[in-house]
């Protein structure tokens, strides 16, 4: 038995660990973190990635006891800025709405590979993708979206604008419709050709728009309207159709 | 009662014509009986035509039977992320493998190092005495009243702790101690004393009558099982202008399920509870309460929602789940039992070993006059069926007038047998593309024209049961367009795109049984007085997005917003009803339709309280009007309206209030059984071959599935894209060895038996094909399993059209084409 002291996601513990305990097991069954996953329990699967000094390692296979020099360990549960969906942080949020898991037990590992990639490698080309996760393995099989994944949060810590490829649902108040922030669509703002007499006449146009194939959200007034739309399903000129169905065509 | 035998029931006529009522009522809780049903259809489908009437349903079901046509779908059909999706990847979601609890032991499990053995002595006293070693249980000091329990069916049984084993790996003694380390010290300090056995370790020897017996089957020898052939028409008889022979054979593979089996127990009084890493909550604990003679309600399965996945091999309960069971009784402590990699890759169950006799005759016309296709399956140490599971695409996919289907199942001392992903249908699609390939190329057809000019649309032609609205030709035609077939096949080796290095493409039709429904089939919708939404399912999500899509269903069904329903990620058997396990891809459609039902019944009682709100309002009012539920209506706002005057509306939290009380809508659906049910699809792929280095490149890989209605795209694509990875891995790297010699696994961790990583795998594009059927939920067809069946032959006979030459023996490594190319100079 050995006394170290561990500090994760800027928490200091004061442990007393088995010679033989993995960081894994210390997080795991001691502290009861569930910030990582075990996959094989012999650094054959990267499913217990974590970062130790921003270098990601197999928390399987590196001893509790031989840390305990300040050494910054960090994993998920260190991620995150602010609470929900828009809290996360881009790795994440991108993961979970670009469908980067499947059963999600190597996506906690997955992350903290990517944290390490996009640090060194703010804008990775496919094959450094590749050679960046080469260590972990998605049984599930899910690389296509791990690309997609990993393509999305580069981009958005690189400061520019992204969409998702899904929505997670967002429990509203009863009654209300709400479209989930990230959701993938095209957005465009649409002035009346002629403006609605009243703001009461927007409703009912709003509500039946909302109820068209494709439409994703829509807010505005009686003088414009702001659509988005599945470009899967509609464009620009669809739209427009739909809003002369409606009665109210756009300039 | 003595406890029915599943499998036997399959296998031997008399013993299924000797059970009484009361014993196909107790089969059909049999959470093995469950999952043959579930995941191999074509083992149970003749026990099921002859007694059917003595199963739960007796052949009834509630289904309409016409293609369902809905109101314009608003929630299914969007692409919606898992609900577990935060919790994975932040620390908030808890998995099995996650969980502790005060007190806990650790389990550790000392397994025989023997393929077949007596085991004479074990001597536990130099374990007992380490310090942290809190109990050991083995055969000597089991409980009596777990003598005589045994897991699966007879021959060789599988007692908790069998004095005879028949396999590596079998549990010889179980530890509870403060740690792993120390119960991996103590099992080394545990004496045993073997005789050793003679064992079987080659499937063709075990065969064979000069093989020792190690119990009695029907036939001498090892073998366990023949089936009954299957013969249509006239197949020995019948002329064909050529006949194709094609010897396929498939490697032992294992699921490899990233979360390693675990489970967590304590008792409750008298009550076991177990978390425990399952793809059936229900079925697990009957396994239990079968195994520790307790009754159901005694035993409770709690699921977190959050599973490293399973791919079949946890559909129920193995015996170290039991012993953990009895650990945690004897010591009073929680017991955390976790597999190693070696633990579960060996002792768990595999798809087998298969070797295909195939034998095809074709007119030069294109047309098929015949087959003779033989299916022979390893099914390792234990009373199994594997290999008539390979038959349902050779019956089904294409008019074959004379046909003899022959299949026999062979027990050697090795891996076992049991459903993994598609489970015997990779084998029969492998066997059958690569056959149909030879024959079209023997023709000098086009392969997808050879296809197409067969193609089966019809229904089992040997049970006359029709398809539903069948998509394949869909599948083909659209994958052949997509990967620009016509203008890119060429003849076999005819295209060199870099010295020595050649372009290939191929492609392979899939049909299996699998994405239906069986039973049971329920589930609750409760809407609250605030008009918010409970879905209630006893679903298990095994992470394909099982529990999302339950939501999903349930919100169109009712006719609300996804927003304002929802479901718990985790399961627990004490507080919802069983809708069976997730597997044989069912789930979907099948726990699926116990939402729809139940969201249905509660639709429609909101429709009546809100007539009878709107009624009591008028005659407040003094208004003559009154309206039924059939005049009233609800717009998956939230608000329910008279059709005739859209202006009166109410919330459903004014509805729900109106009625004092919550609406519970109910089911409880069985599911037809008139349908030959199948998966279909179609997949191709570009393949480049190296000659001088023997590898073979994907340069570009499509997929079609016909999914009926597709509830959730984007989980869709997932099931598609992973299947292609993982069934490649068993095309290129993933075989189980044994050492012939000594009967020990040679391979079983993550480098020498390798799962492809993300820079090896294939990145499919996936088509979508919508056939709506007449069975399941709003026309769908599940697809979890369906593309593990295509890979194969399609890099096979892409393969084959790159450098002319057949590698029909998986996996597809280096050495063997380097080889097939060498011969064929």
């Amino acid at each position: 038995m050995r006394r170290v002291a561990l500090t994760i996601d800027n928490v200091k513990y004061d442990l007393v660990v088995d010679n033989r305990e993995s960081l894994w097991e210390t997080m795991n069954f001691q502290l009861g973190l569930s910030n990582s996953n075990l996959g094989c329990d012999r650094a054959q699967c990267g499913a217990c990635a974590v970062l130790v000094d921003g270098k990601a390692v197999n928390g399987c296979t590196v001893l509790s006891a031989r840390l305990g020099r300040g050494q910054k360990i960090a994993t998920v549960a260190g991620l995150a800025t602010g609470p929900g969906v828009a809290g996360l942080h881009p790795i994440q949020r991108a993961f979970w709405l670009d469908g980067g898991f499947q059963c999600g037990i190597c996506t906690r590992g997955f992350i903290m590979s990517t944290v390490q990639l996009l640090g060194a490698t703010p804008k990775p080309t496919t094959a450094e993708i590749a050679e960046g996760l080469a260590g972990n393995i998605c049984r599930c099989g899910e690389y296509a979206k791990i690309f997609t994944a990993v393509n999305t949060a580069a981009a958005e810590m690189r400061g520019e604008k992204v969409t998702h490829l899904a929505s997670p649902v967002v429990v509203g108040t009863a009654g209300v419709t709400e479209t989930a922030p990230g959701a993938a669509g095209v957005s465009k703002e649409f002035q009346f050709a002629t403006p609605m007499g009243t703001i009461e006449d927007y409703d009912p146009f709003e509500q039946a728009l909302k109820k068209r194939d494709g439409i994703l959200s829509v807010s505005g007034n009686e003088r414009s309207v702001t659509i988005k739309w599945d470009p899967a399903k509609l464009d620009e000129a669809k739209v427009r159709a739909i809003l002369v169905d409606l009665g109210h065509a756009a300039r | 009662m003595a406890q029915i035998e599943a499998v036997r029931v399959v296998q031997d006529a008399a013993y299924a014509a000797s059970l009484s009522d009361q014993d196909w009522y107790a089969l059909a809780q049999d959470p093995a009986w469950q999952e043959m049903v579930s995941e191999q259809s074509e083992m149970v489908a003749g026990v099921i035509a002859q007694y059917g009437n003595k199963l739960p349903g007796g052949g009834q079901s509630s289904a309409p039977t016409e293609i369902p046509v809905f109101r314009p779908f608003q929630v299914i059909g969007t692409d919606v992320a898992r609900i577990q999706g935060y919790g994975i990847v932040t620390n908030t979601g808890t998995y099995t493998e996650n969980l502790r609890m005060p007190g806990m032991l650790f389990m550790r499990t000392l397994r025989s190092r023997y393929p077949h053995a007596k085991i004479k002595s074990i001597d536990t006293s130099e374990a007992e005495k380490i310090p942290g070693v809190r109990k050991i249980l083995h055969r000597g000091n089991l409980p009596e009243e777990y003598k005589d329990v045994f897991l699966g069916s007879a021959l060789p049984t599988r007692f908790l702790f069998n004095e005879e084993v028949f396999e590596v790996g079998a549990p010889i003694a179980v530890i509870a101690a403060d740690s792993e380390h120390i119960g991996d010290v103590a099992m080394r300090a545990i004496k045993v004393e073997y005789e050793v056995l003679p064992a079987a370790l080659d499937m063709l020897e075990a065969m064979k009558s000069s093989t020792p017996k190690q119990f009695t089957s029907n036939l001498d020898g090892t073998t366990i099982a023949i089936t009954a052939p299957l013969v249509r028409g006239d197949p020995t008889s019948a002329k064909a202008d050529v006949v194709v022979d094609n010897v396929a054979r498939k490697s032992t593979e294992q699921h490899v399920a990233l979360e390693l089996t675990n489970s967590l127990s304590y008792w409750d009084g008298d009550k076991l509870n177990m978390t425990y890493t399952n793809q059936h909550g229900h079925g697990t604990r009957s396994g239990l309460s079968q195994a520790l003679k307790l009754p159901q309600n005694k035993v409770r399965i709690f699921q977190t929602g959050y599973l490293g996945s399973g791919y079949g091999y946890r559909s129920g309960i193995d015996l170290s789940e039991a012993h953990a069971a009895i650990l945690s009784k004897l010591t009073g402590r929680p017991i955390k039992n976790n597999y190693t990699r070696y633990e579960d890759f060996v002792t768990r169950t595999h798809r087998p070993e298969f070797r295909n006799e195939m034998k095809l005759g074709v007119n030069r016309d294109g047309t098929i006059s015949f087959g003779i296709f033989k299916v022979i399956a390893n099914v390792g140490a234990q009373r199994a069926g594997a290999a008539n599971g390979s038959w349902v695409n050779m019956q089904d996919l294409y008019k074959i007038p004379n046909l003899r289907l022959e299949a026999v199942d062979v027990m050697t001392n090795s891996y076992k047998s049991g459903p993994y992903r598609c489970v015997s249908h990779p084998n029969g699609t492998f066997a059958l593309e690569t056959t149909m390939d030879k024959a079209a190329y023997a023709i000098n057809m086009d392969p997808v024209e050879f296809r197409l000019k067969n193609l089966n649309e019809v229904g089992n032609p040997d049970t006359k049961k029709p398809f539903s609205n069948p998509g394949i030709r869909d599948c083909i035609t659209q994958v052949a367009t997509a990967i620009n077939w016509k203008s890119v096949w060429h003849a076999p080796k005819a295209k060199q795109v870099r010295p020595g290095v050649y372009h290939g493409i191929g492609m392979a039709a899939h049909l299996c049984s699998h994405g239906a429904g069986s039973n049971p089939s329920t589930g609750q919708v409760i809407i609250n007085s605030d008009g918010s939404v409970q879905a209630v399912s006893g679903v298990t999500d095994i992470g394909s997005g099982q529990r999302t899509n339950m939501m999903m269903v349930a919100a169109e069904a009712l006719g609300v917003p996804l927003n304002l329903v929802t479901i718990t990620p985790y399961v627990d058997t004490d507080n919802t009803t069983d809708s069976g396990g997730t597997n044989g891809s069912r789930m979907t459609n099948t726990g699926g339709r116990g939402m729809y039902e139940a969201g249905v019944d509660a639709r429609n009682q909101v429709l009546k309280y809100a007539a009878d709100k709107f009624n009591t309002d008028f005659a407040t009012a003094n208004v003559a009007t009154r309206v039924t539920a059939a005049d009233v209506d609800m717009d998956n706002t939230g608000s329910v309206f008279i059709k005739a005057d859209k202006t009166k509306k109410l919330t459903l939290a004014q509805v729900v209030q109106f009625k004092a009380t919550s609406i519970i809508g109910k089911s409880d659906y069985l599911q037809p059984t008139n349908w030959e049910q199948v998966a279909l699809a179609a997949h191709a792929a570009e393949v480049e071959v190296d000659t001088v280095t023997g590898t073979v490149k994907i340069t570009r890989y499509v997929a079609a599935h016909d999914v009926g209605k597709a509830f959730n795209p984007f989980s869709i694509r997932q099931q598609v894209e992973g299947g292609v990875v993982m069934a490649t891995g068993a095309v290129f790297t993933e075989e189980l060895l044994i050492d012939k010699a000594t009967g020990l696994p040679l391979n079983p961790n993550l480098l020498d038996y390798r799962p492809l990583s993300i820079k090896d795998a294939p990145l499919a594009e996936v088509i979508i094909v919508e056939k709506p059927k007449a069975y399941g939920t709003f026309g769908g067809h599940g697809l979890g399993e369906p593309p593990m069946g295509p890979p194969a032959p399609t890099i096979v006979n892409a393969v084959y059209n790159a450098v002319g030459v057949w590698v029909t023996e998986m996996p597809l490594t280096r050495d063997k084409l380097l080889a097939a190319l060498k011969a064929s100079n």
